[in-house]
């Protein structure tokens, strides 16, 4: 019982010592962070959508300093290889003579990933992400080589550049537990950004959180129970966001084509345990759920005709949704 | 955690869950309780519209069958149970803990939980003995109950003491007063112009309540109704005889050429046009001018020889009007004719009033004999009319209805007095003219109306080139090149928008129509 206790409190401690360290560099966007380290938490992976300039790469090279783990960073062109990422085969020369294939591992070895503008890429570079993010490994040739934990992807891309880039495609977006959106800063944040960001030395933000200790983070989450009422929830959610299902609501029949996959299910079930330790409590309730619902469910659902014409925010849907879906059943 | 503390741990969130439990159920007793409240105003209510309350046998039963009823009710709602999720469910909302006892109960249901399973149910556990369950749900007398018991009790009282004021207020006449087949809006108007009627129906309910009381004995009650009866059959019989009086005046002033429209229509018994005809005769005499005029008019009434007697008010105020017009006192005299109009008027009423009765009389026995006849299949809709008719003439005499109908079948033998409108429309046009046909109504006029209509449009509208052009798969259509209605104000926010709003729909419209069709075709292609 203690035990469980001094866990918690452990997490709360840990979790607290990174968002105020970056918070160090990072002005605002309290919500981001805190989704950034549910992903990184939750064995999942995130992708950042923003306007450029509002401190997407910023955030995630803080996280990295602030972990000291391993970080990569991939600038996705249109002429980006899947070998550019992932790594290839080399022809290498031994001192005898012989010559043999010797993996080159690419950037994707690593513990933090950021790839940076990915709708940039083609979907056959984007594709290259897929294995990695779902099995942690990667297939060259005959051999697959496991990544290292934690491994955490953190994309960002611009909403607003249609011209030159590839939308993502539906089963490389699925496998963004949170789709995260930054907003523009207010205006005493962008006081405390000028402040900080126009004098001789910049802040740093200093590894407070290392390998083991993320790990152990991570056991602690997932230990979270749920009970089946809130888990119940949280599936009658996601089966609200199918179109012409029996739980479905006249927004998600009108404009959207595909709902969420049980991966939302996973990803609303593992924010609200996050949510649940943050809020010093052992279970996750239906509130928690709630609180994930935006960024778990709003990337995995798939617009129609209709709704792309009509430039349906699928946040619009979901509000409505949260607003009909009733807590739990007695 | 060893097990005596878990047993503790789930025996206490158990223990303060069914004792919320008991008071939810306290609670929708009470809610029924109120509920019943209402139920026993509205039989209470009932029982005195109906006349129930007064009679003991019936007024006990009915009390006996609703307090088993509410009693069953009652105890219904307060011994089933649903379980302890409801209680938890309520008490987590209650004591803002986020679900935590509802995910407790859950826990304590698995067979195999973690140590964090049970540590939760420890924290619950905890939490649950800081709550109070009369404080989680306490037991409220729902605000509907005060309302309930406040009106139900009142009735009671009432009801019990019956005071005099409610006895005099005989709800069991509402009904057939709030009865539309027998209730006449005209009554209070019949009640003030045929006072002996309304005598009679007086004693008649005075007997009625009698007998209600049980004052009256058996044959006296037969005696006054056999009375009120006899009276009613001589006030019609004088009604009768005053149509006739009226006919026979209109044949006595059929000599005066002036006064010939006044005759006929006295003689055809339409009052109320007589009435007319009198006023506009006293307005002639109040706007006469000259001398001549008031000596033809004088002349006139001189020359209508009346003898009648039986209509002697009326015709005592023509003869005034006469003496008044010797005495050269138009305004008195136009008075005197006003007076007559008026008496006329009120006899025109009455006599409405006996046409509606008989052409009731006469619907009826029109029905009948055209139901005999249809079930014969043997004649003709024509002659059914025809017998049906003469069946109600031999029943209930020559009525208006069947003038009017006699008319509109060109029957010459028929008199023509009353207008050729809706039965009972006094104010239409006179006897002779054409039956008014109403709109055309067949299809093809409708069409051919509808087609003048579109073809007063000068120009065709956008949506109808569009569609005339993607008809004929020829949707070369230049949006842009189109004049543009919409104002750049409605356009997105970005302004990227090259395509007007008002066409907006039509294309999207256009676009959706291409993937239906070509999810279609790509079925039907998988099928294959």
């Amino acid at each position: 019982m203690i035990e469980i206790e001094k866990e918690i409190d452990r997490f709360h401690k840990q979790y607290q010592s990174v968002q105020a360290e970056m918070g160090r560099v990072i002005v605002g966007n309290q919500e981001i962070m805190g989704g950034i380290l549910s992903c990184l938490l939750t064995r999942g992976h995130v992708l950042l959508e923003g306007i450029p300039g509002l401190g997407k790469t910023k955030i995630v090279q803080t996280l990295a300093n602030v972990l000291n783990l391993k970080f990569n960073r991939i600038q996705f062109t249109p002429d980006l290889m899947p070998g550019d990422i992932i790594g290839t085969n080399v022809v290498r020369e031994r001192e005898d003579g012989e010559k043999y294939l010797d993996f080159q591992p690419g950037p994707i070895f690593c513990n933090l990933l950021l790839a940076d503008e990915v709708n940039r890429a083609t979907p056959k570079s984007q594709s290259a992400l897929l294995e990695a993010m779902q099995e942690k490994s990667v297939s060259v040739g005959t051999i697959t080589h496991k990544l290292e934990e934690p491994f955490f992807v953190m994309a960002t891309q611009n909403p607003i550049e249609l011209e030159g880039t590839y939308p993502l495609p539906e089963a490389q977006m699925d496998r963004f537990l949170f789709k995260l959106k930054i907003v523009y800063p207010t205006s005493d944040e962008m006081h405390e950004i000028m402040n900080r960001t126009t004098q001789v030395e910049e802040p740093r933000a200093r590894a407070v959180l290392e390998q083991g200790e993320v790990l152990d983070m991570r056991k602690t989450v997932l230990s979270v129970p749920i009970a089946k009422s809130v888990q119940d929830y949280a599936i009658r959610l996601t089966l609200a966001t199918h179109p012409n299902a029996p739980q479905s609501h006249p927004p998600t029949n009108k404009y959207v084509r595909f709902g969420a996959s049980p991966r939302g299910t996973q990803a609303l079930v593992l924010g609200g345990k996050v949510q649940a330790l943050l809020n010093d409590r052992a279970h996750v309730s239906v509130e928690d759920i709630r609180t994930v619902a935006y960024p778990a469910l709003r990337h995995r659902m798939l617009l129609n005709f209709e709704g792309e014409a009509e430039h349906i925010d699928t946040d619009v849907i979901l509000k409505e949704i949260l607003k009909d879906t009733p807590g739990p059943r007695e | 955690m060893n097990d005596s503390t878990n047993t503790t741990d789930q025996s206490l969130i158990l223990g303060f869950l069914a004792r919320v439990d008991r008071r939810l159920r306290v609670n929708e007793a009470l809610e029924g309780l109120s509920l019943g409240l209402w139920g026993l105003s509205g039989l209470l209510l009932v029982s005195w519209l109906f006349g129930i309350w007064e009679r003991p046998t019936p007024r006990t039963a009915l009390l006996l069958i609703y307090g088993v009823a509410l009693a069953g009710f009652i105890a219904w709602v307060s011994t089933r149970r649903k379980g302890l999720k409801a209680p938890a469910g309520v008490a987590d909302e209650r004591s803002d803990s986020k679900d935590a006892l509802k995910s407790s109960l859950d826990f304590i249901g698995l067979t195999e939980r973690t140590r964090w399973m049970d540590f939760q149910i420890h924290r619950t556990a905890e939490l649950a003995q800081g709550l109070s369950p009369a404080e989680i749900a306490p037991a409220v007398l729902p605000k509907p109950f005060h309302y309930a018991a406040g009106l139900a009790l009142g009735l009671v009282a009432l009801l019990s003491w019956n005071p005099s004021w409610l006895k005099e207020m005989d709800a069991t006449t509402w009904f057939s007063a709030s009865d539309p087949l027998t209730a006449d809006a005209a009554s209070a108007e019949e009640a003030a112009a045929f006072p002996e009627e309304q005598e009679q129906l007086q004693e008649l309910d005075e007997a009625l309540e009698a007998l209600r009381q049980r004052e009256l004995e058996m044959p006296e009650s037969l005696r006054d109704l056999q009375a009120a009866k006899e009276a009613l059959a001589a006030s019609r019989l004088e009604m009768e005889q005053l149509e006739m009086d009226l006919e026979n005046l209109g044949t006595e002033l059929e000599s005066t050429a002036a006064l010939a429209d006044l005759a006929e229509a006295m003689k055809s018994k339409d009052a109320e046009k007589a009435a007319e005809l009198l006023r506009s005769l006293a307005e002639k005499l109040k706007n006469a001018q000259t001398s001549e005029e008031l000596q033809a008019l004088l002349e006139s009434l001189k020359d209508a020889n009346v003898q009648q007697a039986d209509l002697a008010d009326l015709l005592e105020k023509l003869e005034k009007a006469q003496g008044n017009m010797s005495q050269e006192s138009l305004a008195e005299m136009a008075q005197a004719l006003q007076d007559a109009a008026n008496q006329l008027e009120s006899m025109s009423e009455q006599m409405a009033a006996d046409q509606a009765e008989a052409m009731g009389e006469e619907m009826q026995s029109l029905q009948a004999a055209m139901g005999q006849q249809q079930a014969a299949g043997q004649q003709q809709p024509g002659q059914q009319q025809q017998q049906a008719g003469g069946q109600a003439t031999q029943s209930a005499g020559m009525t208006s209805s069947q003038l009017q109908m006699a008319q509109f079948q060109g029957d010459p033998s028929s008199a023509v007095p009353v207008d050729a409108g809706p039965a009972g429309d006094a104010t239409g046009p006179g006897g002779g003219q054409e039956p008014v046909l109403g709109e055309a109504t067949t299809l093809d006029v409708q069409l051919e109306m509808e087609l003048l209509k579109t073809e007063e449009r000068d120009e065709p509208i956008p949506e109808e080139i569009f569609e005339r052009l993607s008809r004929q798969e020829k949707s070369t259509l230049n949006y842009e090149a189109l004049s543009q209605r919409g104002s750049y104000a409605e356009d997105s926010a970005l302004g990227h928008e090259s395509i007007p709003w008002v066409y907006r729909s039509l294309i999207k419209q256009y676009f959706l129509s291409i993937v239906s069709k070509s999810e279609a075709k790509s079925e039907s292609g998988s099928e294959k």
